[in-house]
């Protein structure tokens, strides 16, 4: 049996790498004359005669993005639902004025994300693509005018500002194009294993509610500008995802999930061997939650888990390192004038890199072969050995760094991109040991007179502040931490989210361990969600803060399950196979 | 050996499966729900809190699909399967309960069961979702119960009537969906518009939907039936020489997509479509109007139900607490009960039970309604007089029998609208009395509307800023009548001149008193009214499908004795600045 399931196995993975070059350059094709025509067109007319304050574009560019997905749910072992989906999207960047001047020059706050639905793209005619161009092309031309003019208004009414760089970058011309990868993914497969991965839930009495999806999602991208740069590529995306929660006594939801990625559906279920296994320790783990006492309010010495640190750097240093946060009025800018300095121990170094695919066996989502503009993804060194050297760059330039390093992203549909995270490494030098990053934790415990340290073990996500307005806090939400005391025993402890002030924060990064962690997620910010990972040790920090979460406090279900005591069913964990 | 023994189990096995029938496999379903709604109703109750003394679960277990495809190109393509269950718990007792709390009706709980038939697990979600719905019933129960001590005391209706059980099967089977045949058509039609480079943009969704609606209640009501829609449709814009941006649409209804118009009906309906929107592009702006309209076309059974829809239906008073800002707003028909609302002649009646008219299938028909009970035949309006309004389970006032008109658990909604005269005209006459009418008026034109934009068919296009507007005054109980698409200036020697989009200034349900002549002949519509059952479902938290309702609207024409239009402003945009990539000329 074992056998012919690899074998499916790797008949599938042959047939998932389908070429389907001819359309490729087709659509690049298209896309170019058709960007030519428009830019050829707006350059030519006469300007000078006429009364308004039309100005012609220096730039355009195009970027189409084709999304195709299937998932399949489930929940204690049976079928939920399925659905699928394709889509495509247009994205248009017209620029008027000039580089150090031109239309998306910000005159007042960024807003999160986008409204309204973003313009189709019928990637599969030519000539209906040739019109859809052409119409979100004059729409975005009658907007840049319109912006402009307001940009030239407000550029006269403000005092001017320290940073003199301009709106956008010169970037080199780029010709790429790899074939669009087919989505091929056995459905019947994905369904048999989201349920037995889900139904080891039916047999825990705990488990007040879970939730198993496995889908993939295949994402292709035809890029084109006026400088002449025409790229392609295309990126699989396979992911399973399984959830489940359980109650406390007192109605607190307890959540904790799991998810595998691959960028194929051979990588994906290359993970299959230890789901089951993980499954039934996050059944454990729940039980354990349930039954642990709420987390009081504590500072004090932390280790972060590999994943959970990730999360940190994510939050308090990665948002800040966005280039144009350096530049914009409403942001704090807490590191625009801090490079060259010092801002994390010695030993730690931080970097990002897009071009990584794999981490050991775990794809990072985070990475990408160029960014939405068109610019080539390399790995760039911010924090060097703790001193700062670098910040993300999309084509937004920041005084002192003119150009992009490829980090210009966005999520398909927003209008605008700005510098985001991509792959995030943490290395640290000499890392010590878990079992001395513990033994370090328990000598603080002594100096700071505390009867215990925690262990943040896994988290959920986090968010930051990065503007003026408010105070410039992060919150970090584990799903399951410990108090670690001086003896040694451990206890697990809930409700409790780590809180804190970026600055103060890094001085107290102590020293990192051999024990990496990788976290996958999705990152929000002004151009809307894109994923991003990160590969960082476990930490110790010598001082956190713990704040209570607010949690709902719905009380359990008033009767007891109708389904049979689990004591009543026999485990037959293999049954589907 | 090991083998073997799992060939003997799978033959086993394929032999039961072989045996249980489809209708057996819902059965495990029914029986699940059966067993922990009889558990529900004996075991289910907090301390010092009251049981249920109603459950209903409702199942909705279907496929969908849509896609939207430009110029015979896909954008997107969309499906789904699964299936829903929606949840009522009533607690108190029929005089009192936690319905009509806020908004009238009851709030409802929808989430998704396994599409597998495995009791176990079924039960187990069955379980938490009744589980949720009861406790959500204590605590509006309770806060109902605060909000009336602190009010003087009033007359109320009970909350929920008592009824005889209800029990019905169809024997129709489930509609498969065939996809590739399904998006052929969707492609076929959209490319209809390539050479047509004086649209702007245009878009076609094909959307369907298929599979089984199963209700069950407490009360003894039981059903079970297939059921499925097909929708086709298609919005455009296009921009007038003067810079008038215009949204249009072309829709199709059919119970499947097998039933939609053959190829060549549609593209003779499209070739027309396509026709009226180059007339438009030369349609002349007409500032203002003040004078007699001949409503034809899909035009009457718009503003019928426009202007009815909201009006037709009693909605009991909810209990409002008493620092609340929201105070829903009374019905006006529901003080005009035996008074004169429409033209003497004029008798409207609502029969979800008749499925077609002339050969035309009437989308609004249905036999059981969402509280399981059976549609009936209602006379709302008879002889211009205001007779009945639609009824659900929940009583109005002197109004205890359900009408069997709770469509969408939202509230009552007609089903088919049914408009007839006992004094009519031929067309020609009714030209004659608009032309004789609009001399009186002091004008040499009189206007024919031959189609209006529709709330449903416009919410792909509305703009968020717009929409957003409407839905207030909707909420607020105003008419809202959208603008004129085709509309005609006709003069005496029988010209039309097409004019550009008008709104009505104020139009009011009392100017159906004013409807002087209707003609001999009827059309029959299928008007999409998902924007209306959405209103209500938006506070009760219900899963509506954006493939929704229907109503069937079979109506003369008719000719209105003065209404009063503008031009509609705004939305000039700049024509557009460069040439169109597939048209040879400029436009510039």
């Amino acid at each position: 049996m074992l056998r012919l399931f690899r074998y499916l196995i790797a008949c599938m993975g042959l047939v998932g790498v389908l070429a389907t070059s001819a359309d490729d350059t087709e659509i690049l094709e298209v896309m170019h004359d058709e960007l030519m025509r428009n830019f050829d067109y707006l350059k030519s007319r006469d300007y000078e005669s006429e009364q308004s304050q039309e100005v012609p574009p220096y730039y355009i560019s195009y970027e189409i993005t084709r999304e195709e997905s299937i998932s399949i749910r489930a929940s204690y072992g049976e079928k939920t639902g399925s659905n699928q989906s394709d889509n495509g999207i247009i994205s248009v960047d017209l620029r008027v004025g000039d580089f150090q001047l031109d239309n998306t020059h910000p005159t007042g706050g960024f807003g999160f994300g986008f409204g309204g639905s973003p313009p189709s793209a019928p990637v599969d005619d030519n000539e209906a693509l040739r019109t859809a161009l052409w119409l979100q092309t004059d729409k975005a031309y009658k907007q840049a005018i319109i912006d402009f003019s307001k940009v030239l208004t407000t550029v006269q009414t403000q005092v001017e500002k320290e940073d003199k760089s301009g709106d956008f970058s010169q970037a080199a011309v780029e010709q790429y194009t790899t074939p669009t990868i087919e989505l091929v993914a056995d459905r019947e497969l994905f369904e048999e294993k989201i349920a037995l991965y889900t139904e080891q839930f039916s047999y825990a009495d705990h488990i007040t509610a879970n939730d198993g999806s496995i889908g993939a999602r295949i994402e292709s991208r035809w890029f084109v500008n006026s400088e002449g740069t025409r790229i392609k590529v295309s990126e699989a995306y396979f992911r399973i995802v399984i959830s489940a929660s359980t109650k406390a006594d007192d109605g607190m939801v307890l959540r904790k999930s799991l998810t595998y990625e691959g960028d194929s559906q051979e990588a994906l279920l290359a993970h299959d061997p230890t789901i089951l296994q993980d499954v039934q320790k996050l059944i454990a783990d729940l039980k354990a939650l349930q039954a642990a006492p709420m987390a009081d309010a504590y500072t004090g010495p932390a280790i972060l888990s590999g994943r959970a640190s990730g999360v940190f750097f994510h939050e308090i240093l990665g948002h800040r390192l966005e280039g144009h946060r350096q530049k914009q009025d409403d942001e704090s800018q807490t590191f625009a004038d801090k490079i060259g300095e010092y801002v994390l121990p010695e030993t730690f170094s931080v970097i990002f890199d897009p071009t990584v695919r794999y981490f050991g066996d775990q794809q990072l989502v985070g990475d990408y072969e160029y960014d939405n503009e068109g610019v080539k993804a390399r790995r760039v060194v911010i924090v060097e050995k703790g001193i700062l050297q670098n910040f993300l760059m999309s084509r937004a330039p920041i005084e002192g760094f003119p150009v992009s390093n490829g980090h210009g992203r966005k999520q398909t549909g927003s209008p605008i991109v700005v510098a985001r995270q991509s792959n995030m490494f943490i290395e640290v030098e000499n890392p010590v040991s878990p079992e001395e990053l513990e033994a370090m934790m328990i000598a603080r415990l002594q100096e700071q007179g505390k009867e215990y340290g925690i262990i943040f073990d896994d988290i959920s996500g986090g968010f930051t502040f990065t503007g003026r307005a408010m105070p410039n806090a992060f919150n970090v939400s584990p799903v399951l931490a410990y108090k670690l005391y001086a003896d040694g025993t451990r206890e697990v402890i809930r409700g409790g989210n780590m809180i804190g002030t970026p600055l103060t924060t890094f001085s107290r990064v102590e020293q990192g361990s051999t024990e990496i962690g990788i976290f996958n997620g999705m990152c929000g910010a002004e151009s809307g969600w894109v994923p991003v990972s990160t590969v960082a040790p476990a930490i110790l920090v010598s001082q956190i803060e713990l704040q209570k979460a607010d949690a709902s406090r719905d009380i359990p279900p008033i009767l007891p399950s109708p389904v049979r005591p689990p004591a009543d069913r026999t485990i037959h964990q293999h049954h589907h196979h | 050996m090991l083998q073997i023994q799992r060939i003997g189990y799978l033959l086993v096995s394929l032999l039961l499966v072989s045996v249980l029938t489809a209708q057996d496999s819902q059965d495990v379903l029914v029986r699940a729900l059966q067993d922990e709604m009889d558990r529900s109703l004996t075991e289910l109750q907090l301390e010092d809190e009251p049981k249920p003394y109603f459950v209903s679960y409702a199942i909705s277990d279907y496929d969908h699909l849509s896609e939207t495809t430009v110029l015979g190109a896909t954008v997107t393509d969309y499906s789904i399967r699964r299936r829903l269950l929606t949840v009522t718990v009533r607690v108190g007792d029929r005089t009192l309960d936690n319905s009509n709390f806020q908004t009238p009706g009851i709030q409802t709980l929808t989430g998704n069961l396994p599409i597998t038939d495995n009791y176990d697990e079924l039960r187990r979600v069955i379980w938490r979702y009744t589980d949720q719905a009861y406790k959500n019933a204590v605590e509006i129960l309770s806060a109902k119960t605060t909000a009336l001590e602190s009010q003087s005391e009033e007359q109320r209706p009970p909350d929920f009537n008592d009824v005889e059980p209800h029990i019905w099967e169809s024997d129709s089977s489930v509609t498969e969906l065939n996809r590739e045949q399904i998006k052929e058509i969707g492609r076929s039609v959209s490319a209809l518009f390539n050479d047509h480079t004086f649209l702007h943009a245009s878009s076609t969704s094909i959307e369907a939907r298929s599979g089984t609606g199963l209700y069950l209640d407490s009360d003894g009501n039981f059903n079970r039936s297939s059921s499925s829609l097909c929708s086709l449709r298609s919005n455009v814009t296009l921009q007038t020489s003067s810079g008038r941006r215009i949204d249009d649409f072309n829709s199709a209804y059919a119970a499947t997509c097998n039933e939609l118009p053959s190829m060549n009906e549609l593209k003779l309906d499209y070739d027309r479509f396509i026709t009226h929107l180059k007339a438009l592009q030369q349609a002349e702006e007409l500032a203002s109007y003040s004078g007699p309209i001949l409503f034809e076309d899909s035009a009457s059974a718009e503003i019928l139900v426009q202007v009815l829809l909201t009006r037709i239906g009693a909605r009991p008073k909810p209990v409002v607490p008493p620092n609340s800002n929201f105070n829903p707003p009374r019905n006006p028909y529901m003080d005009r009960i035996g008074k004169r609302i429409m033209a003497r002649s004029l008798t409207l009646v609502n029969d979800p039970l008749l499925e077609a008219v002339d050969g035309k299938r009437l989308l609004g028909s249905y036999t059981i309604d969402s509280e399981g009970q059976p549609s009936s035949k209602v006379v709302i309006v008879e002889d211009g007089e205001l007779k009945n309004l639609l009824t659900t389970r929940s009583p109005v006032e002197d109004r205890n029998t359900s009408s069997g008109s709770n469509r969408m658990l939202t509230g009552p909604l007609p089903g088919n609208l049914i408009l007839s005269s006992n004094e009519s005209s031929s067309i020609a006459e009714l030209r004659d009395e608009l032309l004789t009418l609009a001399d009186d008026a002091g004008e040499d034109f009189g206007i024919v509307i031959r189609k209006m934009g529709s709330l449903d068919e416009g919410i792909a296009v509305l703009l968020l800023n717009e929409f957003n507007r409407l839905i207030p005054s909707l909420m607020a109980g105003e008419i809202v009548v959208r603008p004129t698409i085709l509309a005609y200036k006709v003069f005496a020697d029988g010209t039309e001149v097409p004019i550009l989009p008008m709104e009505f200034d104020g139009f009011k349900d009392s100017d159906f008193r004013d409807i002087v002549a209707v003609s001999d002949e009827s059309y029959a519509y299928n008007v999409p009214v998902t924007i209306y059952s959405l209103l209500s479902a938006m506070h009760f938290n219900i899963n509506l499908q954006s493939t929704g309702v229907l109503v069937g609207v079979v109506t003369p024409a008719l000719l209105l004795e003065e209404a009063e239009l503008s031009s509609v402003q705004g939305n000039k945009p700049k024509l557009p600045i460069l040439p169109h990539p597939l048209s040879d000329s400029s436009i510039d």
